[in-house]
């Protein structure tokens, strides 16, 4: 025998609670049910951000939108870019300056990126700072 | 006294709910009792979830693109035992020791490469599994 109040079932006849509007959703999964609920951040086999574009993604670009950039900035991905060198044939990640911007690839980044530098100053060379996408 | 259904206690005299009356589990724990059910970073040097900064001997000419995953072993940093550096945010022009890292990772960089034979671009990379 469940239990139940005007028709809607609360506890089923095995003793669990059955009744999934009584309670938010974690993740978007039901609180109730069967089975585990992980609250890590997105993406795949329990790791932040496993592809190098989703939401928690690390990105060392350099950001052409602004100047001075300070830590906690946000910027969009469409303002990120990589370096390449060499005529595109190189791509080095962690190279950390360049004064042209031909010599920086488009990335196709998606989503709003977050400074997580203390500061990127203003001159006429574009630096290299680290970012995590925050949506 | 106890509330019960078929039998089966759903609250007990003491007025706590019997964790077998909510069989989901958040991060591998029940969420009847006390504490705190939040899931933290590991916070273990190459653990799954943890960076890295990396260069990889695999993929041809070391060329390797956004999301390409390698095994730990695979990777390495800049650093030369006979000599005593390590430089591990510029290319490996050579010399490289042990990531000292399993599993495996992806690629977390746009792209990496390198024109020149033996060298490895540093990148960045996340622990899968």
């Amino acid at each position: 025998m469940a239990y139940s109040i005007n028709g809607t079932q609360y506890v089923n006849s095995s003793g669990q609670f059955t009744g999934s509007h009584l309670f938010k959703t974690l993740n978007g999964y039901d609180a109730l049910g069967s089975g585990n609920v992980d609250t890590f951040p997105s993406g795949t086999n329990g790791s932040w951000g496993s592809s190098h574009n989703v939401v928690g993604s690390l990105c060392s670009a350099f950001n052409l939108s602004y100047s001075n950039m300070n830590y906690g900035d946000g910027v969009s991905g469409s303002s990120l870019y990589h370096f390449k060198w060499s005529l595109g044939y190189e791509f080095l990640p962690c190279e950390y300056w360049r004064n042209s911007t031909s010599d920086l690839h488009y990335s196709y980044l998606s989503g709003t990126w977050r400074a997580l530098n203390f500061h990127t100053s203003n001159s006429s060379a574009n630096h290299n700072s680290l970012f995590i996408r925050i949506s | 006294m106890t509330y019960q259904v078929n039998g089966t206690t759903i609250i007990d005299s003491s007025r706590n709910f019997q964790s077998s009356a909510f069989a989901r589990t958040i991060n591998g724990q029940n969420i009847i009792g006390s504490g705190d059910l939040r899931w933290n970073r590991n916070l273990t040097w190459g653990a799954v979830g943890t960076y890295g900064v990396f260069v990889t001997t695999r993929g041809s000419n070391y060329d390797v693109s956004s999301n390409a995953t390698a095994s730990g072993s695979n990777l390495y940093y800049n650093g030369s035992s006979n000599y005593g550096y390590s430089y591990p945010m510029i290319r490996a022009s050579g010399w490289v020791q042990s990531g000292g890292v399993s599993g495996t990772w992806r690629h977390t960089s746009y792209r990496s490469k390198s024109i020149y034979g033996s060298d490895r671009a540093a990148a960045f990379w996340c622990r899968i599994s």
